[in-house]
């Protein structure tokens, strides 16, 4: 009976019926909400968080005002436990720093302010994951616990309004002084959720009138000045990530093009004094603040970390429904840990600061070369816009052109060089990333890059690939584009925009990235065996020293510190294996573990609250990692790039081409306007000469000082005693024994190292 | 210890000089805005800095206070600064550096009749005289350089002006007459132009009223008494007004979409070189603002930098109204703006531009860059091309895309009678008329050159194909029925025969299509084929077309349009046709329509490539000769269209004309139908994704 049942007619009323649903079904998955995923990080990895330390005695009682708590012979730690009052004497010239200020009599500080003055800790949180409230421990009435611990004091604060607690610990070790937060004490019993903790964020503040700044670690570093007035940026004062921000919760709709923290430190300098403190652990969710007075209501100039346990992110309905803020669900667990070093005297400078932790903080690699000389990056090509049918690639540098221009400038004098190839890939710098292999045939192929690496190493010219792991690019036959790239999260995938000549993304092009695992077990070991194979023996790499990102892709989702031990680990295997990596731009963590700094900025970012630009990150730098700048011929004036590098001891760099640029016209690359090198020959041997008068007798000596000589003319002084004085004014400078020449430089050889 | 205190001394001097002195906001040139190269036709370029931030001039710190939503700012010849800080009722004298030298307008004395009332706009003649527009009080007050009250100039009194004429005066200038110009604000006739004794003159410029789409029909539609009590639109008055170290007049307007900056000469006619021309900049196409430019800042190589509020974005152009580069922004953060109200030039080519909301200057410091760009431009405008040829290649050094460097060293090389390289030159910097001009000269020697072989080739050809077609009939091959067995063969004389039809029916379109028709030579397979010939000749002519002729870089080209287009041409055709046929009681089936529409292909297919080919040998002297076979190919399709409908449905001529315009129409409807429905489509649907996901998110 069943075959009558079976008419054609049934037959296609069930292949519509069929297809409705499909469709249905479809369209619900289509416009599936794309909320937050809860998601398990560092899931498949034993982490240890470092315990809070078991007190050695029993609880301390609050009352009794100031009272010792740590003594190690050059500081003094000492604490009034009711006020919660924390204060640091240097013994020997006996300055005083407090955690707070000392707000007698002064008629503005009302009942609230005074509460947020006198707390240790202003943290935010948040109770319905939409909005953050900001409060402190004196505001929200909080009670705590003293307990003794080897070194210093631990406290157990317990926020009852709030159903929070955490416990900090406050220790003199190693000769400097630690604030500790142990992940593992924070307690939130209800709905509300920490969202970030300002340890001391009232430590040294300072009237606007009073001698001394703050150092803020923008790009170079600059200064807040406590005698200039900072009312332009509406007292809202500077606030960045370190180390840039997370692009995966970056809220920004526009690009943004200033420069980012680097390093996680941040400092004051006062009339007898300074300090710096330093994020050892949990640099990788927090911010660096620097605000005016005025900035949350308290008349006090205060620099400082604000370390974030949970993130704020933002999602739309649709393309272009309303756009909201989100705060995360589940807790950035991380050892969180800040140091303090301090520096005595009147005469304090930010380079005394700088050289006293830089030792510590960039330890000298091994392998440090005597020269590093100028570098020359020598672009391959890349292909044009438009749609996979009409891009074209645009060859402007063969691997035999490259070996003619290196040939020409060893002819003119350029004795000393090293050199980097980019956009050796196949179809050229954004090609088929993360396919790279096999090496573009139109360039020369495989054959022509293993000649070419030869000659140079014949020649003594130290070659480096660059290398990109991370950007996926046109990547759907190579990678899933669903299931192994980075994702938001809202679950959105990140994706990447070039930024066009307006300062404005092309929205035409998309790029993601890839997730980190993915790299990890299927690309990296692949990857370092071929190029091992063709006799690379140096890779830069890009993306590790410029961003870092977090990544909520459910099959392998990261923190931004679990990326950060990927690329350090990546960065050490390389060196294992092919001899050295560097990294571009430079941030703490990659510049560590790198052999050298590409692209190290040479300027700060242009917020109200950055009153002087000073080379501070330099300090931190010099000696202990060759750094390049960007290269000369992309800045906007070459002269003037090439004296702050000078300036900044930054060896200089340029990146070249065979053919004329005007051929990248219709790429994505056409934000180098000029590179063929015969239009450069000239700058490059002044530059040469630079670098052997100014930057190479000084390489690996530390830089003890840089002064403001008058508007416009700058010394920097290294510990030799050398000093390099530049003149940024189009009239020559004379003065104490110097001559500088307009928009030029000029170097008193010091008398030896001290 | 000596050596102690010396260093003592030495940083606190350093700390004086870091405290007192404006420092350069960037001794670097890093800006913090975008810059870029806009071509005429729309493409942007990225351009090393022009201006970069040379730091920031605010009386915040100073005794006398801060600038309170300051309107104005004027540049005297010495370099000095005035400022009209309207809501402090005063004008600040300033030097370049921010030192206050004088004040203007305040006094103790209350009875002072140099007290201001509201100074909008501020001017300063050769002789140091300080001329004040004072809104608030309805005047213009001169002052000496001293600061003395010298005279007033009050409303003036004239039959012209009407009763109920109410006088703002924002912004003054004053020509080498010693007449004034005067912005009177909402005034939509123009400048008032007062005498050196302040009565009135008449009015100068003038802004047209805008002709709309709307307004136009109105106009046409309705007589006057319909259209009295609409709304009215009046002509947009200006904002701002300039003068120019060589005596023109610039004013600006906000809300027009042309002639937004307006060159008036002494009669006020509008001498912008580039007439007509819109300043909008496309790259903000993606937001809602409207570009507003409130002021205008001329050099003395008459460089005119235009500033927009809006976006805080500014633009320079030469004297003969090229574009040289777009800088600037709004933002937060130094170097970038509040709200910019007044712009100005130095004689040192320092650009000062007044923000209302931060109150203080911006300094912007020119580039060695601009510099260059400068001096190559001055030499190349007064025709020097020799001179400029050197600036120009040290420009296109630092910048290997900037046009106007290619353009400028293509004219020298053409003028040099270099013609490859001035060739060269305009093809970077796709300049195709330049181009053409030094393509012809390169032709014209070329043919002159190589006469004897080029003569010579074309008799050869020309013999060739006499020959060809006169034995043609000769050669025709007799083949024996076995061989026409073999499977090859047959394929070849098929395709040949098809090859042959489809010649006849475009040579012969009567004859042709009924024979499609009617002896049912039409086949799908054929029709495929010929549409994917189409397709492919308008591939390849994308492929083989000359530069100059060419109509998109051909990076940029569509290819799904170029493929899809074609085809749905062949389709909406047919289908229309077939549909209108039907009911006027059309013969054709369904396929013989789409075969023979199919068929109406065929010129394109078979000439346009040969025409194609021959733009490698024209110049844009012969577009004419090309646009005409253009069209002869256009008229011939339509034609064959015409002649199709004609014999596959047996119409009578009218009626075959008839049903070809119909289906023209019916096209088009059938587009913009499809265009609607696909509109709302997607429209509904966005509707019902954010209806759920809006539940989905907020029910979680």
């Amino acid at each position: 009976m069943a075959h009558k049942w079976i008419t054609p007619k049934r037959i296609g009323n069930i292949i519509k019926i069929v297809v409705a649903l499909i469709l249905i079904g479809w369209f619900i998955w289509w416009i599936k909400p794309t909320g937050e995923l809860d998601l398990q990080f560092s899931t498949n990895k034993e982490i240890t968080y470092t315990h809070a330390a078991k007190p050695d005695g029993g609880e301390l009682p609050l009352s009794g005002g100031m009272k010792v708590v740590a003594d190690d012979g050059n500081l003094e730690l000492s604490v009034d436990l009711e006020r919660q009052l924390f204060a640091i004497r240097d013994k020997q010239s006996n300055v005083v720093w407090t955690s707070s200020p000392d707000v007698t009599g002064d008629a503005k500080i009302n009942e609230i302010t005074g509460a947020m003055v006198s707390s240790p800790f202003i943290f935010s949180y948040t109770n319905n994951q939409k909005e953050a409230v900001i409060s402190s421990i004196m505001k929200e009435k909080a009670t705590w616990k003293a307990y003794t611990i080897p070194g210093g004091v631990q406290v157990k604060y317990d926020i009852k309004s709030l159903k929070i607690a955490f416990t900090a610990e406050f220790v003199l070790e190693d000769g400097g002084f630690y604030i500790n937060l142990p992940v593992e004490e924070i307690v939130e019993k209800d709905i509300n959720k920490l969202v970030s903790i300002q340890p001391l964020p009232n430590f040294g503040a300072a009237k606007q009138g009073d001698d001394g700044y703050i150092i803020v670690p923008d790009g170079t570093g600059a200064l807040t000045y406590f005698n200039k007035s900072h009312t332009q940026n509406d007292k809202r004062g500077y606030s960045q990530w370190i180390y840039g921000v997370d692009p995966t919760f970056d809220p920004n709709y526009g690009p943004n093009n200033n420069e980012q923290v680097l390093v996680p430190i941040v400092g004051m300098v006062k009339k007898d004094g300074g300090y710096l403190q330093t994020l050892e652990k949990g640099s990788e969710d927090a911010k660096v603040f620097s605000l005016p007075p005025g900035a949350a209501n308290l008349e006090y100039y205060r620099g400082g970390f604000e370390l974030f346990i949970r993130k704020s992110y933002v999602t739309r309905f649709g393309e272009v429904g309303a756009s909201f803020t989100r705060y995360e669900k589940s807790p950035i667990m991380t050892d969180r840990s800040i140091r303090y070093d301090f520096v005595s005297g009147p005469d304090v400078t930010y380079t005394e600061l700088a050289d006293k932790v830089s030792d510590r903080f960039m330890p000298i690699l091994t392998n440090e070369k005597a020269s590093n000389p100028p570098l020359i990056q020598l672009f391959h090509g890349v292909e044009s816009r438009g749609d996979s049918y009409s891009k074209r690639l645009e060859t402007m540098t063969t691997f035999d052109e490259a070996r003619i221009i290196l040939e020409k400038l060893q002819s003119e004098g350029v004795n000393n060089m090293i050199a980097e190839l980019k956009g050796w890939y196949q179809n050229g710098y954004y090609g088929n990333l993360p396919k790279r292999f096999p090496v573009e045939g139109d360039f020369g192929g495989e054959k022509g890059l293993r000649d070419l690496l030869s000659w140079t190493k014949e020649k003594g010219i130290e070659t480096s690939l660059e290398d990109n792991l991370i950007e996926v690019f046109r990547g759907e036959k190579v990678v899933s584009l669903r299931t192994d790239t980075i994702r938001k999260p809202d679950n959105e995938q990140y994706i990447l925009r070039p930024e066009g000549p307006t300062g404005w993304y092309r929205w035409r092009t998309e790029r993601h990235w890839l997730n980190p695992y993915v790299i990890d077990e299927e690309y990296f070991e692949d990857d370092i065996e071929k190029l091992k194979d063709m006799g690379v023996t140096s890779v830069n790499y890009r993306h590790f020293g410029e961003k870092l990102i977090s990544d909520y892709n459910s099959h392998g989702p990261l923190r931004r510190g679990e990326t950060k031990a990927f690329f350090e680990s990546w960065i050490n295997k390389t060196k294992e294996q092919l001899g050295s990596a560097g990294v571009y731009y430079g941030n703490a963590y990659a510049a560590k573990a790198a052999d050298r700094v590409l692209d190290i900025p040479l300027s700060t970012s242009n917020d109200y609250m950055l009153d002087v630009q000073v080379p501070f990150l330099q300090i931190l730098y010099h000696g202990k990692r060759p750094y390049y700048s960007k290269a000369i011929n992309r800045s906007d004036d070459p002269t003037l790039e090439l004296l702050k590098s000078i300036e900044y001891g930054a060896i200089p760099s340029f990146e070249l081409t065979y053919r004329e640029t005007t051929q990248l016209r219709y790429t994505d690359y056409d934000l180098l306007f000029s590179s063929k090198y015969t239009d450069w020959l000239s700058t490059i041997k002044k530059a040469y000469t630079a670098w052997e008068e100014a930057i190479a007798p000084v390489a690996g000596l530390a830089i003890t000082d840089h002064a403001v000589i008058t508007n416009g003319v700058f010394r920097t002084t290294y510990s030799d005693g050398t000093e390099v004085w530049t003149n940024y004014n189009e009239q020559s400078y004379s003065g104490e024994g110097m001559t500088v020449k307009p928009l030029d430089y000029a170097v008193r050889k010091g008398g030896g190292a001290k | 210890m000596h050596q102690l205190i010396r260093k003592i001394a030495f940083s606190s001097i350093v700390a004086i000089f870091v405290a007192a002195v404006i420092l350069p906001a960037a001794a670097l040139a890093k800006t913090p805005y975008p810059n870029y190269y806009i071509s005429p036709d729309n493409f942007y370029l990225k351009v090393p800095a022009p201006y970069v931030p040379d730091g920031f001039i605010s009386f915040d710190d100073k005794p006398e206070g801060g600038l309170k939503k300051a309107q104005d700012l004027f540049i005297d010849k010495n370099n000095n600064l005035y400022i009209s800080d309207t809501e402090n009722k005063r004008v600040i004298k300033t030097d370049s550096n921010g030192n206050i030298l004088k004040l203007f307008g305040v006094s103790e004395d209350t009875s002072d009749p140099g007290i201001l009332g509201s100074p909008r706009g501020v001017f300063v003649d050769e002789e140091g005289m300080v001329f004040v527009a004072d809104t608030g009080k309805e005047r213009i007050v001169q002052y000496d350089e001293d600061g003395r009250y010298v005279k007033e100039f009050g409303k003036p009194d004239s039959v012209l002006l009407g009763a109920d004429f109410k006088y703002q005066p924002t912004k003054i200038v004053i020509d080498s007459r010693k007449y004034f110009y005067v912005v009177n604000q909402g005034d939509q006739k123009g400048l008032m132009m007062l005498d050196s004794e302040g009565g009135f003159r008449g009015y100068f410029g003038g802004n047209r009223v805008e002709a709309t789409f709307a307004t136009t029909l109105i106009r046409l539609l309705y007589n006057k008494e319909q259209r009295a009590g609409s709304y009215v639109k009046l002509p947009y008055s200006f904002n701002n007004v300039s003068i120019s170290p060589d005596g023109y007049v610039y004013a600006s307007t906000t809300g027009l979409s042309s002639n937004q900056i307006r060159k008036l000469n002494a009669v006020g006619g509008d001498v912008y070189p580039a007439a007509g021309y819109n300043f909008k900049d496309r790259s903000f196409d993606y937001d809602s603002l409207q570009q507003n430019f409130t002021d205008v800042a001329v050099d003395a190589d008459g460089n005119m930098t235009i500033i927009d509020k809006s976006y805080g974005r500014m633009y320079q152009y030469d004297v003969s109204g090229r574009m040289l580069y777009a800088f600037g922004s709004n933002g937060i953060g130094k170097g970038l703006f509040g709200v910019v109200t007044a712009i100005s030039v130095d004689n040192n080519g320092y650009l000062y531009a007044l923000d209302e909301l931060r109150g203080g200057i911006h300094k912007f410091r020119p580039t060695e860059f601009t510099k260059l760009v400068h001096k190559a431009n001055s030499f190349y405008n007064e025709g020097k091309y020799e001179e400029s040829f050197g600036p120009w290649e040290e420009v296109r050094k630092r910048n290997n895309f900037y046009e106007l460097a290619l353009v400028a060293m293509g004219q020298t090389n053409l003028r040099q009678e270099e013609y490859a390289q001035a060739m060269d030159y305009f093809k970077n910097a796709y300049e195709k008329t330049g181009y053409s001009d030094a393509f012809y000269e390169f032709r014209r020697l070329y043919v002159k050159e190589h006469f004897d072989f080029i003569a010579t080739s074309i008799i050869v050809v020309l013999v060739v194909l006499f020959l060809l077609f006169k034995f043609r009939s000769r050669m025709k091959i007799r083949m024996s029925d076995k061989t026409r067995k073999i499977a090859v063969i047959r394929a070849w004389l098929a395709t040949w025969r098809f090859i042959k039809l489809s010649f006849r029916v475009m040579t012969k379109p009567f004859l042709g299509f009924e024979e499609l028709r009617y002896e049912d030579k039409g086949r799908w397979k054929h029709a495929f084929i010929l549409i994917g010939l189409y397709v492919g000749a308008n591939i390849l002519n994308i492929f083989i077309v000359s530069y100059l002729y060419e109509s998109i870089p051909i990076q940029f080209v569509d290819w799904q349009q170029v493929i899809l287009f074609p085809f749905l041409y062949w389709v909406i055709f047919s289908t229309v046709n077939y549909m209108l046929t039907t009911i006027m009681g059309g013969e054709g089936r369904w396929r013989d329509v789409f075969i023979a529409t199919a068929y109406c292909f065929t010129p394109y297919i078979f000439f346009s490539i040969p025409l194609t080919l021959l733009t490698h040998v024209l110049t844009f002297k012969e577009a004419r000769f090309y646009d005409l076979f253009d069209l002869v190919l256009l008229i011939w399709m339509v034609f064959l269209f015409y002649v199709n409908v004609r014999e596959t449905h047996s119409y009578e001529t009218g009626q075959a004309v008839g049903v070809t315009l119909l289906t023209g129409i019916g096209s088009v409807i059938m587009i913009g139908l499809y265009l609607v429905l696909y509109g709302l489509g997607l429209n509904v649907i966005d509707f019902v994704e954010q209806v759920a996901r809006e539940a989905f998110f907020v029910g979680s």
